[in-house]
């Protein structure tokens, strides 16, 4: 009578196991599929960079025997690279500033403030941001040739700002809704003059929203390609993403030194994401309030 | 320390009335709750009191002093939040300190204080923590300490208490009723907890609707109630409030059922109008043949160990009765029900004032 029971018990444990082990087989090469897909481009890319000219178009070797850095030296020392740089650098800070201290104020008069017509004001600015560039960048050509702005940063910066100002003031306005009042009334209660709250207790608690508007803002500035093309003429506001585009000559494609130009413009933003994840601490007001 | 006055002081915003000519009249170191249900006006109250919302009319004094156009940090007060709203970014000893380092205080002082202020609430092992460390009575005590240690002149709580659970909220009441017999400091407390009202008070004011409807003792309030209102915010459970009638020698209650009115309370005859409300509390009703008025049915019964609550119900009205914990009834029976005479209160049917003051 038993014996069926225990063999069944056994056999449906095994079962059990056999399936937790599968599905979590399962997840797991679905992840390394993810990851690899993700990543092999880049991994190609650095790669490609490596390579003396003369491998580049041949696989095996997969991996660089000769690894060189003459890709880089190419790009710095034959083409006017690091001012380009200097240039996307120039108008992606400026970007951030601009939209920072533009959505700051702004979003907190949505958040925190009495704003007449708030709703329709938040839609007509989300509104602005979801037009294709494309469809706007032939009178906004004629605007910043009106202004005398062409083939400056100024150019690229007002483009720029008219596409991420709009994403910033929402996504500060979303994290400004969640400091308690209460917090502001008990900086004025302690003695802080507006500028004071301002400082000493407003900012320092929305540091992680400031900081997930900034990086978006920096990125999509430095990757911006359609304003940079259509705004820039020369190497004195060219950004790095129009540089690359203009590498290929008329009978060959560089592809190293592409590479290793994609490389360069790679690094600034892996080293603000991996910075600013430090500051995305999870709870943006964990502990100020309770329940 | 400081008298507090309001001078029929009203809020609006927009539209509609928060607070309507309030006038309240706060002595140097006393501690005044102020009682209400959700949207009474009290927590704007407390707001007006410290400066943090500008009255539409009327005037607050401390000490005599006009202070309606001081800001809060003219004002000298300190104010604990229901949410605690503790700076999450600041440790325990900074968040102390901030209040004193706004004011400009000298840094040795400031770390004396906060040492001090750290002894005072039992939370020196805690000063180097994040709020967000700290558990919820922690967090409290801490929010206590931020709005003490600047030694202020009037000292607001807006519900802080709430929060906690209630076990925590008794030990807490305890240890807020005796720091504020160690710092003396005028204190104005909101709450819509009665009982945390009736424990901590010198003064309970009882707000609705942006008015203050009395302000006296705890007793006071319990026992001789303004108005039907008041009588019916205080007490747990509630009071029970029938319509009644009053003729030559009786007092009929609802359904015609009629109680002879005592000699003692003869006055009940003459003075009262025809028809009135009769408030009478679940503890001054008794479920004895003795005194028995009337005859209803057990409709529920809830044992709380202490005492037992039965709820009767009769055709035309129901009440809660108050008894012993070892009294066994059963739903479904029937019992003879009656009140104790000295206890009873009338209230006028219209306006709810309580009559026979």
């Amino acid at each position: 009578m038993n014996r069926p029971r225990v063999t069944q018990f056994f056999s449906k444990r095994r079962d059990r196991v056999i399936r937790y082990v599968g599905a979590r087989l399962l997840v797991s090469v679905g992840l390394l599929f993810t990851l690899a897909f993700c990543l092999f481009p880049v991994l190609w890319q650095v790669i490609t960079a490596l390579k003396p000219a003369s491998d580049l178009a041949t696989v095996p070797p997969f991996f660089p025997t000769q690894p060189t850095l003459d890709h880089f030296h190419t790009v710095f020392t034959q083409r006017p690279f690091a001012r380009i740089l200097f240039n996307s650098t120039a108008v992606a800070i400026l970007t951030t500033c601009v939209c920072l201290l533009a959505g700051t104020p702004a979003a907190f008069a949505f958040a925190k403030l009495r704003v007449p017509g708030q709703r329709g004001l938040l839609t007509g600015i989300l509104a602005v941001s979801m037009f294709p560039p494309i469809a706007i960048v032939g009178s906004l050509f004629l605007l910043i040739r009106f202004l005398r702005l062409r083939d400056t940063w100024w150019a690229l910066i007002l483009a720029d700002t008219t596409f991420t100002l709009p994403l910033t003031i929402w996504v500060l306005t979303s994290f400004f809704r969640d400091v308690p009042d209460d917090l502001l009334r008990a900086a004025r209660v302690d003695g802080c003059t507006a500028r004071q709250a301002l400082w000493h207790v407003f900012l320092p608690v929305v540091t992680p929203g400031l900081t997930t508007a900034a990086l978006l803002t920096f990125v999509f500035a430095w990757n911006e390609f359609l304003f940079a093309l259509t705004f820039t003429a020369t190497d004195a506001s060219r950004t790095v993403p129009v540089e690359i585009a203009l590498f290929p000559g008329v009978h060959e494609m560089p592809w190293g030194e592409i590479a290793a130009a994609a490389t360069v413009v790679s690094l600034p933003l892996l080293i603000l994401v991996v910075v600013a994840q430090r500051r995305f601490v999870s709870g943006l007001t964990a502990g100020a309030v309770k329940g | 320390m400081a008298r507090v006055q309001l001078v029929g002081v009203g809020k609006h915003f927009g539209q509609t009335a928060a607070v309507t000519a309030l006038t309240l009249d706060v002595a140097e170191g006393e501690f005044l709750t102020i009682l209400g249900g959700s949207g009474c006006g009290k927590s704007t109250t407390l707001h007006l009191i410290a400066g943090l919302e500008s009255p539409s009319s009327g005037h607050i004094l401390f000490d005599h002093d006009d202070v309606t156009a001081l800001s809060p940090r003219e004002r000298n007060v300190a104010v604990v939040f229901q949410s605690y709203a503790l700076y999450p970014h600041k440790t325990v000893a900074e968040n102390l300190a901030f209040p004193l380092r706004m004011s400009r205080i000298a840094a040795a002082d400031v770390r004396a204080r906060v040492r001090e202020m750290a002894r005072l609430l039992r939370i020196e092992e805690l000063l180097e923590r994040k709020p967000r460390q700290l558990s919820g009575g922690q967090q409290q005590r801490v929010a206590l300490g931020r709005a003490l240690i600047r030694r202020p002149r009037v000292f607001l709580l807006d519900e802080p208490l709430s929060n906690m659970d209630a076990r925590l909220r008794v030990a807490l009441r305890q240890e807020l009723k005796a720091l504020h017999q160690t710092v003396r400091t005028t204190l104005v407390y909101v709450t819509h907890d009665q009982e945390e009202a009736m424990v901590l008070s010198d003064r309970i004011a009882v707000m609705h609707a942006g008015n203050i409807l009395q302000c006296a003792p705890p007793r006071d309030i319990y026992a001789r109630p303004a108005s039907r209102a008041v009588a019916e915010l205080l007490g747990n459970p509630p009071i029970n409030i029938l319509d009644a009638e009053v003729n030559k020698t009786s007092v009929m209650l609802p359904g015609g059922q009629a109680v002879p009115v005592p000699a003692t309370h003869a006055a009940w005859l003459t003075r009262l109008p025809q028809r009135f409300q009769l408030g009478v509390r679940p503890e001054h009703l008794s479920l004895t043949a003795a005194s028995g008025c009337a005859r209803a049915r057990v409709r529920h019964v809830e044992h709380l160990g202490k005492e037992t609550h039965v709820l009767l119900e009769a055709e035309s009205y129901a009440l809660t009765v108050r008894t012993d914990a070892d009294h066994v009834v059963q739903p479904g029976e029937t019992a003879w029900w009656g009140w104790d005479w000295s206890h009873l209160l009338c209230f006028d049917s219209q306006s709810g004032a309580r009559l026979l003051t």
